[in-house]
């Protein structure tokens, strides 16, 4: 061993207990930095909890005709879900493929309605729908109303959800690989098999993230449904009710079911695309965008 | 892992029975950086190799047959049916037949697996059945991915893959079959086993086969001819090994092994008459697997160098030039030296079992078998006939040698002896020509 080795090892070891020290630092700072966040997001569900009274809450909920607002927000949400899933799908696929001629103009179109506050919305949708224009004329010669019905209802929502639903659904199948239909047409399957077989199957995870983002959106749409669908009661319109009449401690009880309502299909979406990613992007090369935020990319 | 077979099991009746289909492609296609015309025409059974550098545009004439890119100019028909056609001007017109109804099978370089199907699955993708079809462990067995059936790809190493993706291909029973790059990631016993299950299915289903590789000698070993591509042209096709021995020109020498470019002097028989090219305006062609360190040919090699003609062959000669040995190595049983040619070129040398290393450092008398030669545009030069005289003197103070400057012709001088032509070289040229 030389003089110089026999001195390192001490400064050798001094070193690395500080290097340790300011890796450990470094990593409370930042696990405290997390903890900040998480606190500031979920605070509000944690003051919602705290603030619940049992008692109120089995009152509330079992006064006559108490669950009619979930009943209405659950179908409605899910007939608004169907028609995006309907329209929005084709229309996601085509802006994906570049199908559709100014696929811009497309996205931006989309986009719309996330842009514009949905008591714009609202507003917008009463001079193009309301029972005095060419449309609710039409509307109204198929004994149909756009305003303060469950029809009003379900357009305001689907609205609000559109975007997220068709921009997400955009992106996931962007991520799929056009060489894989390729191959799977080459390997002699027709367009439609192709999509059923290959395209489907490997944009289910983002498609799912994308209708859950668009079920929580749905089943919360409040500006637009309170401007045109202020009636039947969806629970938004419950809760703003409620609290205009009963005070906040009333409210709380139909905030608690619009939670429970709203969040398990994200979470159950969100954990689905979070175990399948890595098999999805085995290929490919890259994990599948099903991020909402994958459509900036481009 | 299974052991790759290559037995291909004979199938009785379907041989004889379908008539050759011809894939006639004549393609040109516009890529970003270069257009790439290809006019290939494979009957059907025949393998036929496309060569060339990365990038000369291969994997785009595949592209062109399978229908992925549309034709500029040109049309791909199999027999009577015209699969697609050239349409100038919008992007999408003129694909003609759409994918699903074409047949082609194509292997590309990147496998393209189903990444949310099994390896079974994906084999079985085009078969009634799927994975379950009895097609899908025969191909499994023979290209030894029978055991991992049941993995998803990306549990698959690459090699794997492209042989599931293979396997993909062939089960589903293609009337035209695209591959590129095939034997990628496949140790040497699977590459011929691999190779062996290829050519036997396109042998006994009499499918016309377009193969793309880089290695010349894949495309020697299974191709019945083979197209050499440079920059998205065509530029020679031909009979393997007469591609190798007979390359139109210097780029096409350049690209199926010959690694140095000799310039010299050359004697030309045009019209019976002997025509003396200038000096430095013709390049022998050199390669590796020509290429003897020590008086080789068992001819006596005259110390100022000089060539004859090659006996067995109207366009190549025998030569002997000075080098000087830079390095040896050990390659596989064997050993390798690196010599410096005139002109400044390096060229490993396999060194028979038999030689005397000669020592770094040293200069070496070096004998080219079955050279060719070229004129100062690359075109293949005819040189005399047999024995005939094809390099003349030089001073022999002048003679190739080490201090010459890189770029000066080696010296040529008298040839040895009219009669004494190499005794049995014809084999030499015809080897492996794809030496990394």
């Amino acid at each position: 061993m030389t003089p110089a080795d026999a001195v390192a090892p001490g400064r050798g070891a001094a070193f690395a207990v500080a290097t340790a020290g300011a890796r450990r630092l470094s990593g409370a700072a930042g696990l405290a930095g997390a903890a900040l966040v998480l606190l500031v997001l979920l605070g509000p569900l944690g003051a919602l909890l705290a603030h619940l009274d049992p008692g109120a809450v089995r009152r509330a909920l079992t006064a006559p005709g108490a669950l009619q607002p979930l009943v209405t927000s659950v179908e409605a949400s899910a007939v608004a879900l169907g028609v995006l899933a309907a329209a929005g799908t084709p229309l996601a696929w085509a802006m994906a493929r570049g199908r559709l001629p100014a696929t811009r103009a497309w996205e931006t179109a989309v986009l719309v309605p996330l842009l514009l506050p949905p008591l714009v919305i609202g507003l917008l949708l009463v001079f193009l729908v309301g029972p005095t224009t060419p449309v609710g004329e039409g509307l109204s010669h198929l004994h149909l109303s756009a305003s303060n019905t469950f029809f009003a209802l379900v357009l305001a929502e689907v609205y609000e959800a559109a975007p997220y639903y068709v921009l997400g659904a955009e992106a996931s199948f962007a991520a799929v690989d056009h060489e894989l239909e390729q191959h799977a047409a080459l390997l002699g399957d027709p367009p439609a098999r192709v999509f059923r077989r290959v395209t489907l199957p490997l944009a289910a995870p983002g498609l799912a993230s994308a209708m859950a983002m668009a079920w929580a959106r749905a089943i919360g749409a409040f500006g637009a449904v309170i401007v045109i669908a202020y009636h039947p009661y969806g629970l938004p319109m419950q809760i703003w009710v409620t609290l205009e009449s009963g005070g906040l401690a009333a409210a709380l009880p139909y905030a608690l079911v619009l939670l429970v309502v709203a969040l398990p299909l994200p979470l159950v979406a969100y954990l689905w695309t979070a175990r399948t990613r890595p098999q999805a992007g085995a290929d490919a090369g890259e994990p599948p965008a099903v991020a909402l935020a994958g459509r900036w990319r481009r | 892992m299974a052991a790759v077979t290559g037995q291909v099991p004979a199938v009785a009746g379907t041989a004889g029975a379908s008539p050759r289909p011809v894939l006639h492609a004549d393609v040109t296609v516009e890529r970003r950086d270069l257009t790439v015309t290809a006019d290939l025409t494979v009957p059907g059974g025949d393998l036929l190799a496309l060569v060339g550098p990365s990038g000369a545009g291969k994997s785009t004439v595949l592209a062109a047959v399978a229908g992925l890119v549309a034709l500029r100019r040109g049309a791909v028909r199999l027999g009577d049916e015209v699969l697609a056609t050239g349409a100038a001007g919008r992007r999408h017109a003129g694909r003609g037949v759409a994918l699903h109804h074409r047949g082609v099978g194509l292997l590309a370089q990147r496998p393209g697996l189903f990444p949310h199907l099994d390896a079974a699955a994906n084999i079985g993708y085009a078969l009634p059945g799927g994975a379950r079809h009895p097609r899908v462990r025969e191909l499994a067995e023979q290209l030894g991915v029978a055991d991992v059936l049941a993995a998803r790809p990306d549990r698959l190493s690459g090699g794997q893959r492209q042989r599931v993706a293979l396997a993909r291909v062939l089960a589903a029973e293609p009337r035209i079959l695209l591959l590129d790059e095939p034997f990628t990631g496949l140790d040497a016993a699977l590459h011929l086993g691999v190779g062996a299950v290829v050519a036997g299915e396109v042998r006994r289903r009499r499918v016309p086969t377009v193969l793309v590789t880089h290695g010349l000698a894949d495309a020697q070993r299974w191709a019945d001819r083979v197209v050499v591509v440079d920059r998205g042209r065509c530029l020679q096709v031909g009979d393997p090994a007469a591609l190798v021995r007979e390359p139109a020109t210097a780029r096409v020498a350049a690209l199926v092994g010959y690694r140095a470019f000799v310039p010299t002097e050359a004697v030309v028989a045009a019209g019976g008459a002997a025509a003396r090219v200038p000096r430095g305006a013709a390049t022998l062609g050199i390669h590796p697997a020509c290429l003897v360190v020590g008086d080789g040919a068992g001819m006596p090699a005259p110390a100022e160098g000089g060539a004859v003609g090659h006996p067995g062959r109207a366009r190549a000669v025998t030569a002997w030039l000075q080098g000087t040995v830079t390095a040896l190595r050990a390659v596989g049983a064997g050993t390798e030296a690196d010599v410096v040619l005139p002109g400044g070129a390096v060229v490993p040398v396999a060194l028979g079992p038999a030689a005397t290393a000669p020592m770094p450092g040293q200069p070496c008398a070096v004998t080219v078998v079955g050279a060719p030669w070229f004129d100062a545009a690359g075109c293949l030069l005819p040189v005399g006939p047999p024995g005939v005289a094809a390099g003349l003197a030089e001073p022999p103070g002048v003679a190739a040698g080490l201090a010459e400057p890189p770029g000066v012709a080696a010296g040529l001088a008298e040839p040895p002896g009219v009669a004494a032509g190499p005794p049995d070289s014809s084999g030499l040229a015809a080897g492996p020509g794809d030496r990394p």
